[in-house]
């Protein structure tokens, strides 16, 4: 699946031996997750008792979905269909600018919740202390997305050139 | 008291390290914090600072001339107050401004095992009369009290006249309309409460469930409020939900405002407040930073006697996208 | 098992919380001086100053009559004083001599280590603070709603030689406010009430959006839809330090409640029956009994 997401082909990435993840896509994210858990230990220590669980972030404007398991070293992103997702914890909702915003602590979480830019359904104390972890982590979007570092700086600027993350 | 001529010191909440250089980055005079257990009454899940950050926290902030004060507001619990006792010394020992507390014992522990540590009152003392305050300063020595939010702005000047301690007011965020620190509602309904877990309305018992067009919050077992999935929602916090007695739904305990009392700043130091107190631990850095900045502008702009302008910049904020200046007007009641 | 540990057991009669027409106060109380093996009697405004006008001169009388009748009177004090006046009040009742319970800090200043009760509304949930209660001069504790058997029983283990009372009966005091919500409920404020909680003499029940009956307001305060009953072996009561059980009044056989847990107390019915024996009764709600084992306080009481 080739996605076309805020103009940035995304080329396929140097196949990776994880096991039973075969998609390109999901393998470069799961590799970035990684990267953090290794940099930043401590973004995944506060989730404390939520480390294990499955995070389902339903970006509103992919036609996918992204399945977090966010265990530490042996941490997974997977690509699913939004019909068949798989069981979840939390299921998290809203434009992709929106669940970048809350990754990146821009976007006031409550805010962005009080009107209804973002929905949680499921366990919402997960979905809490993901977001609580992420907004103390100050990791930005190209950290999540795990681009190449030559289009870290680059990408942010575009993200910011393209106005603030409002919560609307 | 009273007399003092000082700038109000501004007051903004930090639930992690980075939203606590956020904040002071924002103008911020002194920030509060609390550690990652039931000693403080933010206790969600990924929130706060461990032990070992703080000490760091409060060279950051002491460096830029800031305070960092831990909040140790709950109530230990029984049989198990070795979580309290230990907060205590791990804020002195990480030379913190002062101690935010509530409970007795928690005050008398820290009175005698650390004399010089500075101790604040929190709101969740429900000290509401110049009586109790004063209790509270004689018997542990504490130097400034945080005021309950359901006090009228002449309230609040008679009685920072008539105690001797410094008086911090909460001037925005969540609005709490029951005498804090004294409130069962949540632990009613759920295992948690602000004064046993250090949670209201823990996100454990919240759920969301949608049907076509519509969004029911629930707490425990309960319905708290219901919206249609367009309209804006709000953590279902229980005494901001809506009930029936005999007629329609409605929120019968309070509307889901926040409070904003940017507008009453002039009166609050006129009545001799020392500090003005933002809540929000757990709504994060892009929150603090607004707060900060438009509460700085405002105080700053009532320094130098010049009009306060910026209420309208932080409306999108609001729970409910309203705002109220709370009990400080008396029409509240 | 000595006989003397079988008498230790006391029933004790809370503060009445609403607002009641002081014809009914006085058959109320008399009632209980006549009828009840209840030791204690607390008397007193608990939620809202702007009733005692009204309900004052019946609860002195009641208090005569109480004493006449061989019961100890305590006379309780506001549990959220705000105004100077009520301010006042509390220093007028930190100064009598008899026994009073105290509801809020602000007492504290003017008793002056002199003997007190602390009453259900303070914030008192662990030994430490039970002990600076002590040093202040508490010689009684009514624990908090919230604090399990478990808890009262870890501040008798530290505390063994102070009195130790139970809420055991009656709709749960949840929460105070600033704000009157019978008053908003009717379109009024506060200062203009016209008394209208003297309509509801339990409460006036809240349900949840979906009719699900849940909290209950009265004046200023919020209780529980549900009636909490310490639902508990007499014998993990007393092992816990329950020197007495709290019957908070309600509008209905007072004296049939005390008549019950007296049985209970007595060992001639066991918790079980005694949930069975109140469910009998109009009560305002269902009986409940979270609290009582470290659980949200609306669960159901067992065999209710």
């Amino acid at each position: 699946m080739r996605l076309k997401f805020l103009d940035i082909p995304w080329a396929a990435t140097p196949s990776w031996q994880l096991g039973p993840l075969t998609h390109p896509v999901d393998a470069w994210l799961t590799a970035s997750v990684r990267r953090v858990a290794r940099a930043r230990p401590d973004v995944f220590r506060r989730l404390g008792r939520f480390q294990h669980s499955v995070f389902l972030i339903v970006p509103e404007d992919l036609p996918c979905a992204f399945r977090l398991s966010p265990a530490g070293e042996r941490a997974t992103v997977e690509i699913v269909g939004k019909r068949n997702p798989g069981p979840c914890a939390v299921r998290i909702s809203g434009r992709m600018r929106t669940l970048l915003g809350l990754f990146d602590g821009s976007i006031d979480a409550d805010a962005s919740f009080f009107s209804r830019a973002l929905r949680v359904e499921g366990a919402t104390e997960a979905a809490l202390a993901l977001h609580n972890a992420l907004e103390a982590a100050e990791l930005h979007a190209s950290d999540i997305l795990g681009l190449p570092a030559a289009l870290k700086t680059p990408l942010d600027r575009l993200l910011q050139a393209m106005g603030p993350r409002s919560a609307t | 008291m009273t007399g003092r001529k000082n700038r109000l010191e501004l007051v903004c909440p930090a639930g992690s390290a980075a939203m606590l250089r956020a904040a002071v980055e924002a103008g911020a005079d002194s920030v509060y914090c609390g550690l990652q257990d039931e000693t403080n009454a933010r206790n969600f899940p990924g929130l706060n600072l461990t032990a070992t950050e703080l000490p760091e926290a409060v060279r950051w902030t002491h460096d830029r001339g800031g305070k960092l004060l831990l909040a140790i507001n709950t109530f230990a619990k029984a049989g198990a107050t070795e979580a309290w006792r230990r907060a205590v010394d791990t804020a002195a020992r990480a030379r913190v401004h002062a101690v935010i507390a509530a409970d007795l014992g928690v005050l008398a522990y820290a009175r005698d095992a650390w004399p010089d540590l500075r101790l604040h009152l929190s709101v969740q003392a429900a000290a509401g009369t110049p009586q109790a305050i004063g209790f509270y300063a004689r018997a542990y020595g504490v130097k400034r009290v945080v005021l309950p939010r359901v006090l009228s702005v002449e309230e609040v000047a008679r009685l920072t006249k008539a105690v001797n301690v410094e008086v911090e007011a909460f001037v925005y965020g969540g609005l709490c309309v029951m005498a804090e620190g004294r409130c069962a509602l949540s632990s009613y309904a759920t295992p948690g409460s602000p004064n046993l877990t250090g949670v209201c309305s823990p996100p454990e018992s919240v759920s969301f469930v949608e049907t076509p067009g519509m969004v029911t919050a629930r707490l425990g077992d309960f319905a708290i409020d219901r919206h249609a999935d367009y309209e804006p929602a709000g953590y279902p916090t229980l005494c901001k939900g809506r009930f029936v007695l005999d007629g329609d739904p409605a929120y019968l305990f309070e509307d889901p405002v926040s409070l904003n009392a940017m507008d009453m700043l002039a009166g609050l130091r006129k009545a001799g407040v020392t500090a003005v107190k933002v809540e929000g631990r757990q709504r994060g850095k892009a929150y603090v930073s607004r707060v900060a900045r438009a509460f700085r502008s405002a105080i700053d702009a009532l320094e130098a006697g010049q009009a306060i302008t910026g209420q309208a910049a932080l409306a999108d904020l609001a729970e409910g996208r309203r705002e109220t200046a709370g009990a400080y007007r008396k029409s509240w009641r | 098992m000595a006989l003397m540990e079988l008498s230790l057991m006391e029933l004790s009669l809370g503060p009445l919380l609403f607002n009641w027409a002081p014809d009914r106060i006085t058959d109320f109380y008399a009632r209980i001086a006549d009828e009840t093996p209840i030791r204690r009697v607390y008397l007193g405004e608990v939620v809202c100053s702007k009733r005692i006008p009204s309900t004052g001169p019946a609860l002195a009388r009641a208090a005569e009559r109480l004493i006449a009748g061989g019961k100890t009177v305590v006379y309780s004090s506001l549990a959220l004083p705000a105004t100077e006046r009520e301010q006042n009040m509390g220093l007028a009742l930190s100064n009598v001599d008899d026994e009073i319970e105290v509801n809020d800090m602000s007492l504290l200043a003017y008793r002056l280590g002199r003997p007190f009760t602390a009453g259900p509304f303070l914030n008192i949930y662990n030994e430490l603070a039970a002990r600076q209660l002590v040093a202040a001069g508490c010689t009684r504790l009514c624990a908090n709603i919230e604090l399990s058997i478990e808890a009262v029983g870890k501040i008798h283990a530290a505390l063994p030689d102070l009195p130790l009372e139970i809420f055991a009966f009656g709709r749960l005091p949840l929460a105070l406010s600033g704000r009157c919500y019978h008053a908003r409920t009717h379109g009024l404020h506060k200062d203009a009430c016209q008394f209208v909680c003297d309509r509801d003499p339990d409460g006036w029940t809240v349900r949840t959006i979906e009719r699900q009956d849940f909290l209950a307001i009265n004046g200023t305060q919020t209780l529980s839809n549900g009636v909490h009953v310490a639902a508990v072996a007499v014998e993990t009561l007393r092992r816990a330090g329950v020197g007495a059980l709290r019957l908070s009044p309600h509008n209905l056989d007072m004296a049939a409640v005390a008549g019950l847990f007296d049985s209970f107390l007595t060992e001639q019915i066991d918790a079980p029956a005694l949930v069975a024996g109140l469910s009998a009764l109009p009560l305002p709600g269902p009986l409940v009994s979270g609290y009582a084992g470290g659980h949200p306080g609306s669960r159901a009481a067992v065999g209710a």
